[in-house]
């Protein structure tokens, strides 16, 4: 891809695609938390 | 001297102090939680780019250039380790740290720990090295603002100095961390605008992604490598995962940083404030890797690689858009060195003066004493920056990893682990500390191919394991502070007379005498 060899793609492409399934993951393990109303938690 | 640029500087700087302003009139300079933490009041959004902004100094600009330059590809190790530095540090202490921070009334991160591990020496060594460090950074900071304002403005370098560490007072001053904080919102975004700009003019001058890569290719085939130019850091796995470890969660252990969690208005945000952080590192943090990298084709015989991202701007863009290029390299200087000043200012007030000097002051007495040590420091380190002493950058050089050595296990073992205990903290901040320095001073990591950050990491934690727990019988956590941490762990609000612990005369010394007479 992009004229780069295929261990330089995984870099550039597949180490932020890990972050992006990472904070979708973050995401969902935490989309019962309670308390995300304004001020709710002060 | 070019007028547009100037004009786009003058406004950026007058933006910086209304910004001050406005914090001052919102109260943040008239209470210790306020100066310190904004009130605890700070929203997700704000979260996420004061926390992005702050990690990212003027390094991104001059020495990520300077590495793509240099190594071509091999700078993505760095960039792939930073993307996800935000949301894992918000993931892992986020919502924890918050609570925990609350429920003991630490108002910075460094009080925080000797809360957590009760011992002056945690305090005392925790607030020594943070500002021994991270007064060095706030010098080099200073230095790269003088210079780089040089280069843009062509006013000496001392006038450059003075204008820039004046601005950068001004605000801090006036509005504490609350100023820091809605500012570096401002300089996150400006940094994004700047740097997207001209990587777009760079792309369009080499005729694309794949066509530069082809005329790289041609030039010299390793650069595209991820081994670094002429395959020199070929298979030193250490090296490289040392280099994705240090930013990834190095971030952890930076007291600067994890601050952030503590002003959050709520723990809860730290969800929101992790996908906010993924999302501006993903446009940000690769951009100046690769426009290093693309310099090698627009600027192939540059005798200083780290002006490599400055010239593309000066080369490929039309005056008035490199005023907001050189914007967002004094943004991305001055959101870290605002911050680092504030945090240094903070923790020798609070950590040192206040707590081993002088304990006995009203709170708006202390307000008035941080912002009189914010000021002094950074006179002096004006002072000092005019003289430039060589030293400086190679302290800065150890900075981030044995900050990230030292207090990485203590910060994320503090809310996650109830046999974290005093000795085990302590002998992880000495050994992360002493084991990052020396690996980086003696040069192990060419002997080992091992990265001072992955030993630091590795040793620190494992001291604080082996410490914690040959130590538990002995000095085991106080039952305060677990109980503390069962509430951390729960996914609801504070109880009432959890949140008390925060008011100022509850602060570490009615929390001592609190504890002793539980013992008593």
């Amino acid at each position: 891809m992009f004229g780069l060899p295929v261990s330089t793609t995984l870099l550039v492409v597949g180490v932020p695609a890990i972050w992006v399934l990472y904070t979708l993951g973050f995401l969902w393990v935490t989309k019962n938390w309670p308390g995300l109303k304004r001020n709710a938690e002060r | 001297m070019n007028t547009t640029v100037l004009l786009f500087l003058g406004l950026y700087f007058l933006t910086m102090l209304a910004v001050g302003v406005v914090s001052m009139r919102r109260g943040g300079a008239s209470s210790m939680e306020g100066y310190y933490l904004g009130g605890r009041n700070v929203g997700p959004l704000v979260t996420a780019l004061t926390m992005q902004s702050t990690s990212m100094s003027g390094y991104m600009f001059l020495g990520a250039g300077s590495l793509g330059y240099t190594q071509g590809y091999y700078g993505f190790w760095y960039a792939g380790g930073d993307i996800g530095g935000g949301v894992v540090n918000l993931s892992v202490l986020g919502r924890r740290m918050r609570k925990l921070s609350q429920i003991m009334g630490a108002l910075t991160s460094i009080e925080y720990l000797e809360k957590r591990y009760p011992s002056k020496w945690v305090r005392l060594i925790a607030a020594g090295l943070s500002v021994f460090l991270l007064g060095a950074y706030v010098l080099a900071q200073f230095i790269a603002g003088g210079k780089g304002l040089e280069l843009v403005t062509g006013l000496s370098y001392e006038l450059s100095l003075f204008i820039a560490i004046a601005v950068i007072l001004g605000y801090t001053l006036m509005g504490g961390y609350g100023a820091v904080a809605y500012t570096d919102v401002v300089q996150s975004l400006i940094m994004v605008v700047g740097i997207v700009w001209i990587l777009a003019a760079t792309l369009n001058e080499v005729g694309g992604l794949t066509a530069a890569n082809q005329a790289l290719a041609e030039l010299d085939p390793t650069l595209l490598s991820i081994w670094g130019r002429d395959l020199v850091y070929e298979n030193q796995w250490g090296i490289v995962l040392g280099a994705l470890l240090i930013f990834s969660i190095g971030y952890m252990g930076w007291p600067h940083v994890v601050t952030r969690h503590m002003a959050m208005r709520n723990p809860f945000h730290a969800r929101r404030a992790g996908v906010y952080s993924t999302l501006w590192n993903l446009v940000f943090v690769s951009s100046p890797y690769i426009l290093g990298t693309l310099a090698i084709l627009v600027l192939p015989d540059l005798d200083d690689p780290e002006q490599a991202i400055f010239l593309l701007a000066h080369n490929l863009l039309p005056a008035a858009v490199v005023g907001i290029v050189m914007a967002a390299i004094m943004a991305a200087i001055m959101s870290t060195a605002d911050s680092i000043l504030l945090q240094t200012g903070s923790i020798a007030a609070r950590d040192l003066y206040e707590r081993f000097i002088n304990p006995n002051m009203q709170e708006k007495q202390m307000v008035r004493v941080s912002q009189l040590i914010v000021l002094v420091l950074g006179v002096v380190c004006g002072i000092v920056a005019l003289f430039e002493p060589p030293g400086v950058f190679a302290i800065v050089v150890f900075t981030t990893s044995v900050l990230g050595s030292a207090f990485l296990p203590s910060y994320v073992a503090a809310v996650w682990w109830r046999k974290a205990n005093t000795p085990g903290a302590l002998t992880s901040m000495i050994v992360g500390s002493l084991v990052a320095f020396f690996w980086q001073y003696l040069s192990l990591d060419v002997v080992t191919e091992i990265h001072p950050m992955l030993a630091g990491v590795v040793l620190s934690s494992l001291a604080m394991i082996v410490a914690s727990l040959l130590t538990q019988s002995s000095h085991p956590v106080p039952e305060h502070i677990l109980s503390a941490m069962e509430e951390t762990a729960e996914l609801r609000p504070l109880p009432r007379s959890l949140k008390s612990q925060q008011a100022f005369e509850m602060a570490h010394e009615a929390l001592a005498l609190k504890t002793q007479a539980r013992t008593a």
